[in-house]
């Protein structure tokens, strides 16, 4: 697989828009494409762990998952002005209209959030539109487990967004 | 999911991977706004697959499941901004220059200094490169480092319509070593194993040089930078 170009690129022009797509809602379009290019590569690196063709789409969700919860911390290390760019990135999200305000709250209070389950499971339901059970099911928790979790997030978003205004 | 509740990102993508599940058909066939939705996303998903970017892509994560060489390039944008006032403001003439055809010209600024034309001296480790093209006519820009051992690794890659500076600059870390800095001017990407091959066609491999190599597809010009050991 390293290094054979030809089955890469093929492997990209297949899934590449899905992963891009799924970086540019979490990361804005400024980062999308580099987190993209890193989710890529890390899931070549593990094809050996790719359990089946139906399986491929929850399986490139949970690296691009991993690479942009990774990008979003590491953007807060830096020092980087966290709120602001993380509401600039929910503004450029011009795919699935059907809640970009409620993307946008959820994206800004994700700052206040440590945990990385919380994190993923914030992403699914909020960013990616997944029922509680889809997203349960994707991140191997119980639906009870994201449902608290999921409570203790708004509760959260509430203080923090309410503190901004 | 029900006829009611409208599909997730997720199912939209199933959906592009014709493995859509049976509600997720339903549903569409139901809800106005997801099937124009999902029309929309083919489309997108179409200019996608023929664009160019998936063979720019593949280049890259190529390039990033490689094992890493002892010397690391380190990228740096906020560098290259800095450099780019200065060389401007000198616009000296081109370090490395092959009559007609395109050019490239070095500029190395040290740890603590302003970038200064380069001379040939040898690099220390701490030291940001940054490239100026001439790319005359040639549309795409690809920066490769060559290692003693010719493992050719891509640095950087940019549409390039005239003279200007590459978008980057690179920083020396680790032990010396006989490294070189391609710059490759084609009309489509060029792969660090085409290059490979380019320059081992070319005998072009000799640790401490950097000859033009010329191929059908591109115009290489190079630089061999000579580290010297670390401050």
């Amino acid at each position: 697989m390293h290094g054979d170009i030809a089955e890469l690129e093929a492997l990209y022009r297949k899934y590449g828009h899905l992963v891009e797509r799924r970086c540019r809602r979490v990361l804005g379009a400024g980062d999308a494409r580099d987190a993209a290019h890193e989710a890529f590569a890390r899931a070549m690196a593990k094809l050996g762990d790719f359990r089946g063709e139906g399986e491929r789409v929850a399986w490139l969700y949970r690296i691009s998952s991993n690479v942009c919860l990774n990008m979003l911390r590491d953007r807060k290390r830096r020092g980087a002005p966290w709120l602001e760019e993380v509401g600039r990135a929910a503004d450029t999200i011009s795919d699935g209209e059907r809640s970009a305000g409620q993307r946008q709250a959820a994206l800004r209070a994700l700052a206040s959030i440590d945990d990385e389950l919380t994190r993923a499971l914030v992403l699914y339901v909020y960013v990616d539109e997944m029922s509680q059970g889809e997203a349960a099911d994707l991140l191997g928790i119980s639906r009870a487990t994201a449902n608290t979790r999921l409570a203790g997030f708004r509760e959260q978003a509430r203080a923090v967004l309410g503190g901004e205004a | 999911m029900n006829e009611l509740e409208h599909p997730s990102e997720m199912e939209f993508d199933r959906a592009l991977l014709e493995s859509a599940s049976p509600g997720f058909a339903a549903h569409v066939e139901a809800c106005v706004r997801c099937r124009d939705r999902l029309e929309r996303l083919r489309g997108e998903l179409a200019a996608f697959r023929a664009g160019d970017e998936p063979a720019r892509a593949a280049c890259i994560v190529a390039d990033r499941l490689r094992p890493r060489r002892r010397w690391v390039w380190i990228p740096s944008v906020a560098g290259a901004l800095a450099a780019a006032a200065f060389v401007f403001l000198l616009r000296p003439a081109p370090a490395i220059r092959t009559k007609g055809g395109p050019h490239i010209a070095l500029f190395v600024r040290q740890t603590a200094g302003a970038p200064l034309r380069w001379d040939g001296a040898p690099l220390q480790e701490g030291d940001a490169v940054q490239l100026e093209v001439e790319p005359a006519g040639f549309p795409l820009a690809t920066v490769f480092s060559v290692d003693d051992g010719c493992a050719v690794s891509l640095e950087h890659q940019q549409r390039v319509d005239g003279a200007g500076l590459i978008g980057a600059s690179w920083t020396l870390r680790g032990r010396a070593g006989g490294e070189r800095l391609y710059v490759v001017f084609s009309a489509q990407p060029v792969t660090s194993d085409g290059f490979a091959h380019a320059l081992r066609r070319a005998a072009a491999c000799d640790p401490g040089r950097a000859p033009d190599v010329e191929t059908a597809d591109f115009v290489a010009r190079g630089a061999a930078l000579r580290p010297g050991a670390a401050r």
